[in-house]
């Protein structure tokens, strides 16, 4: 008998290696309890937002970690339209990002459907403490952390100073005097008459609402003033039940419906507001306020307006005052090949020497409280009240599994009020068809 | 004597031809069935089954989710929606496009500008349409105000104000396909005979007797076409009001398509959306069905 290789031997143990060497890492991964230890890879994904100063912040905070350990950190994006449903859709996909950008709010849901990775080992208790309250609340399930935020946001009242110096109006910037709503629609109405008359036109308003995608100011500026017409902890203030399911007895209290007037009469009644979602109206000087975030304010007016002198006011409120705040969060996809390296990356960019780079480069409030008085450009003039209130004020949005249910047809509600429907038929039918999508949330939740 | 060879010719059956068409045929087929037939087939298959709000397929509930979309309120009111703009959509766009075909199928430099003026919209990606009419009709920085108040007329809300939105979205599709239609009805004039007009003109007939009796009749194959098609396209409207509306004021404009687009993409509901969907392909494959039949042509030429 012949013991020479034959090709059909060749082919034989070829074929059994070929088996092994597939079958082996997966073995061994299937042995291993934790997440997808694998052995080092050369790169990491990212999946980030087009929103180029966090794509730069988060590159130079990355830098020493993928220097230090040899792994090459990139970054792809998704259109801004496509991003929640990517992010949820990861479950069902063969090839995944090793860390995502996710949205604060939406965070919930995303642990909720087990599509993140919960990152407590890699965080330890005194990371948790220096994190800013609002920016954990909604990354936290059943004990479990799924994500650090990227940097802390905040809202405030930017103002046109040379206008209001004419008018010989100072505002406050300390947050024990903000002004209410009622104090700063009497100021907006004083304002607005004498600048129209004086320009001889209606293209001037007291006010711009939100960041411009939404008429009514959507959930993160429009649901501020709803929420400050309750005392602290009242169903109003709250705005959703604990669990994050019910908004009936929430959004449709006394209190709120009072708010709902309130902003639709600024836009219809007293037409203080512009029912457009263009903000440009503020750079052109068509605007005394602009209630809206840090980046927006800072980084648009140096950008559009760079000779305007302006200035930043308390948020106003009713009863309480209240903020919602948080902002972009880092995640890593449960089923990403390389999770815990990208765990042990995302934990890096957070850290307070990375936390900074990461915040600074956006010229954003850090996500840790020890953060807070280490940046120069925090004790900026402007940017001092948009940090006093995300340290003092701040407050997550509704924290609910069903976010972008819940955005969705609150954001369409507060649009509807403010271009002059019923307000009680268009509350009672959006708390209706709220409560019904997020019911369907139940199994996780409760 | 010399014999001649003779080559003899194979004689081709009909198999042949058919097995040759059906070879060269077969990698489009096989390309339509994949990216076409198969995701109705999973549309259908999803439209019988629940699935979890993170797209996981659940059960199999069979006609559930079509009664429960069948008994909605907000998905009924986008059907009739969706009817009435169909409704007002196609005579008025072809009527737009028959005047136009008919004003300018002559041949001629201007009618050429002309022509090519009119169909750009039906080429410009419609998202662009969107943002163009946002232009128009925003209430505040809206050209269409602009003009208003300088004449006097004061501002009007229309993208804010359900009738006035459902107006604004009318016209944004109106003035974008009316082009097309216009084409359908100039292929069709050219294919009408001179000799046929001339006849008629012999006999006495005026502009609007030879247009109503003769070209008209003539033209009812490229009337089925245009209706076909902008019934289609009716049905379908989604983008300008993803760009202007986002289906307000208070589902002014929450027509099916973007009905379904909120059930799939925002609500998350696989098997409702789809459910929704293959009664709107339902609805649509009937009535342009009836369309087919009522318009079909009744003479030769």
């Amino acid at each position: 008998m012949s013991t020479s290789l034959t090709r059909r031997s060749l082919l034989v143990r070829g074929g059994l290696l070929g088996l092994a060497a597939a079958a082996g890492p997966s073995l061994i991964a299937a042995c291993s309890s934790s997440p997808a230890s694998s052995a080092k890879p050369a790169t990491l994904s990212g999946l980030w937002v087009p929103y180029d100063p966090l794509i730069d912040a988060s590159k130079a905070a990355a830098t020493s970690w993928g220097a230090a350990n040899g792994i090459q950190f990139n970054i792809a994006t998704v259109p801004w339209a496509d991003w929640d449903r990517t992010v949820r859709a990861f479950p069902q996909q063969p090839t995944v990002p090793d860390v995502a950008i996710v949205d604060g709010p939406a965070l919930l849901g995303y642990a909720a459907n087990d599509i993140l990775l919960p990152l407590d080992r890699y965080f330890n208790p005194r990371d948790m403490q220096d994190f800013l309250p609002a920016t954990t609340a909604s990354a936290m399930r059943k004990g479990s952390f799924y994500g650090p935020a990227t940097n802390e946001s905040s809202q405030a009242l930017a103002y046109n100073k040379d206008l209001l110096d004419r008018y010989g109006i100072t505002p406050p910037t300390e947050l024990g005097k903000a002004w209410t709503w009622p104090q700063l629609r009497e100021i907006m109405i004083d304002i607005q008459k004498r600048e129209r008359a004086a320009r001889g036109n209606d293209q001037f308003w007291g006010m711009f609402l939100g960041q411009g995608n939404f008429i009514g100011g959507g959930t993160y500026t429009g649901l501020d003033l709803i929420r400050s017409n309750g005392a602290k902890g009242s169903n109003t203030y709250k705005a959703i039940s604990d669990d994050g399911l019910t908004v009936t007895g929430y959004a449709d209290t006394p209190e709120a419906m009072e708010g709902y007037q309130f902003l639709q009469d600024l836009y219809i009644r007293d037409g203080l507001t512009p029912q457009s979602k263009s903000p440009d109206f503020f750079y052109n000087g068509q605007i005394a306020f602009w209630l809206t975030d840090p980046d927006v304010a800072v980084t648009g007016i140096a950008e559009k307006a760079p000779t305007m002198k302006w200035g930043v006011t308390p948020h106003p409120y009713f009863v309480t005052p209240i903020v919602q705040t948080d902002s972009y969060h880092l995640g890593v996809p449960k089923n990403s090949p390389n999770a815990d390296w990208a765990a042990k990356l995302v934990a890096d960019m957070v850290s307070p020497t990375n936390g900074l780079i990461l915040a600074s480069k956006q010229k954003a409030i850090p996500m840790r409280k020890s953060l807070l008085d280490k940046a120069d450009y925090l004790r900026d003039a402007h940017m001092q009240v948009f940090t006093e209130t995300a340290s003092q004020w701040a407050v997550p949005r509704p924290i609910t599994p069903g976010w972008s249910e819940y955005d969705t047809v609150y954001s369409q509600m507060l649009a509807d009020i403010a271009t002059g429907a019923d307000i009680s038929k268009t509350v009672s039918k959006a708390v209706s068809d709220i409560d019904s999508q997020l019911a369907r949330y139940q199994s996780l939740v409760r | 004597m010399t014999t001649t060879a003779t080559r003899r010719r194979k004689i081709r059956s009909p198999l042949d031809s058919y097995r040759n068409a059906a070879v060269l045929l077969a990698p489009t087929v096989a390309l339509i069935f994949l990216y076409k037939y198969v995701p109705i087939g999973q549309a259908i298959w999803a439209s019988l089954n629940a699935f979890s709000v993170a797209g996981n397929p659940l059960a199999f509930v069979g006609l559930n989710n079509f009664v429960h979309v069948l008994t909605d309120p907000s998905f009924l009111q986008s059907l009739a929606l969706t009817v009435i703009f169909a409704a007002v959509k196609i005579p008025l766009q072809l009527t737009l496009g028959l005047g136009a075909a008919l004003l300018l199928y002559r041949s001629s430099a201007f009618n050429s500008f002309l022509r090519v003026v009119l169909i750009i919209p039906a080429i410009t990606p419609i998202a662009i349409i969107g943002i163009i009419f946002l232009f128009l009709f925003d209430r505040e920085v809206g050209l269409t105000n602009a003009f208003l108040t300088a004449v006097g007329v004061g501002r009007v809300s229309w993208l804010t104000t359900p009738a006035t939105a459902q107006a604004v979205v009318a016209v944004a599709s109106i003035w974008r396909d009316a082009g097309f239609t216009m084409l359908i009805y100039l292929a069709g004039l050219t294919a009408i005979p001179a000799q046929v007009s001339e006849a008629a003109r012999i006999d006495g007939a005026n502009g609007w007797q030879s247009t109503t009796r003769i070209i008209l009749p003539m033209l009812q194959r490229s009337t089925q076409l245009a209706t076909v098609t902008t019934t289609i396209a009716a049905f379908q409207f989604f983008a300008p009001i993803f760009v202007l509306t986002r289906g307000g004021p208070q589902d002014a404009t929450d027509v099916a398509a973007y009905h379904i687009y909120e059930e799939a993409f925002v609500f998350y509901d696989q098997g409702t959306a789809n459910a929704m969907s293959v009664i709107l392909v339902s609805l649509i494959v009937v009535i342009t069905t009836v369309e087919l039949y009522v318009l079909r042509s009744r003479w030769e030429y």
